[in-house]
């Protein structure tokens, strides 16, 4: 269990009143990783979604069988991350890993999602919060896509 | 306003009752379109979310000024498209333009958006729709970055 003032500083919570942040919390905890460890495989069942409060944590993909992962986002303090916990088809498409030493809040997927059907208006306010960070996730990809695909064209 | 039989058979709406279905019909109309017509440019401001029942579009975007349009995904038959209308900004972040003769049914954003204020039953089970398409996108694109990194990586041409 996390304190309830530690959710209110997320933004996919802002929205939520303080007796619903306490049901929140109950699905909510703590945890460390060090630098160079897997928070989660690519591939896995996706369980939990997590909060990164401190440090530093990459998404990476591994192009083919022989390839090395490469890292596809960079998650910043604050972010959130592994939200397929709440999206079908509940798998991870990626893999994380911490790059600094790293405090995050893991919320068990199974617990926010029963809490999601008894109080729908929970439910509505953090997909609706988390749709707003895939949109922003994927509109940043895009634009590494454009600049990547401009300095090979030699435009930059 | 469509009738209730269009509205029930799409996935976006599965779960909701049919008293909750009529109040979705009336924020909806029809709308066709020929082939390769542009439905709505990225960046326009983002006023309707829309469900294909026939056809095909096209999602994409230009690099620059007069290049070519970058496809990033094909909507097929029962998909959404045009979800920036719940999400903010608000803006489109694509360009949807038809591949074959399509029928659509638009739905009021802004609209739909108060509807799930007053009943977050509708409100949740859409958003959690929406959301997963919006991932399912971004999976895409990670994917198209991931082979330019790639590809930079082996030092081999793109494209």
């Amino acid at each position: 269990m996390v304190s309830v003032e530690t959710l209110k500083g997320i933004t996919i919570f802002r929205e939520l009143a303080d007796y619903e942040l306490e049901n929140v919390a109950k699905t909510a905890y703590e945890e460390t990783y060090e630098s160079g460890q897997r928070i989660f495989a690519e591939g896995a069942w996706a369980q939990r979604m997590y909060v990164l409060v401190e440090g530093e944590v990459d998404i990476r993909i591994r192009p083919n069988k022989v390839s090395d992962q490469l890292t596809v986002d960079t998650i910043r303090e604050g972010e959130i991350f592994g939200w397929s916990a709440l999206t079908e088809p509940y798998s991870l498409t990626a893999a994380a890993w911490a790059v600094k030493k790293s405090k995050v809040v893991v919320l068990r997927g199974d617990g926010l999602r029963d809490l999601f059907e008894k109080n729908n208006h929970i439910g509505f306010l953090v997909i609706k919060g988390i749709a707003s960070v895939i949109s922003s996730r994927l509109r940043k990809t895009r634009t590494r896509i454009l600049e990547l695909m401009q300095s090979h064209d030699g435009i930059i | 306003m469509v009738p209730l039989d269009i509205i029930k058979g799409i996935g976006l709406f599965e779960g909701l009752s049919d008293h909750e279905l009529d109040n979705i019909t009336e924020l909806c109309y029809e709308d066709t379109y020929e082939a390769d017509e542009r439905i709505f440019r990225e960046s326009d401001p983002a006023e309707s979310l829309y469900v294909l029942i026939e056809g095909e579009v096209n999602i994409g975007f230009r690099l620059k000024e007069g290049s070519e349009r970058l496809t990033v995904d094909t909507i097929r038959e029962g998909d959404i498209f045009g979800w920036s209308v719940l999400v903010e900004p608000y803006k489109f972040t694509a360009a949807a333009i038809t591949a074959k003769k399509s029928r659509v049914l638009v739905i009021y954003g802004k609209a739909l958006r108060n509807l799930f204020e007053k009943n977050p039953h509708i409100g949740h089970l859409v958003m959690r729709e929406i959301a997963s398409v919006i991932s399912s996108r971004l999976r895409h694109t990670r994917i198209k970055l991931l082979e330019l990194l790639y590809s930079e990586k082996e030092g081999s041409q793109i494209l």
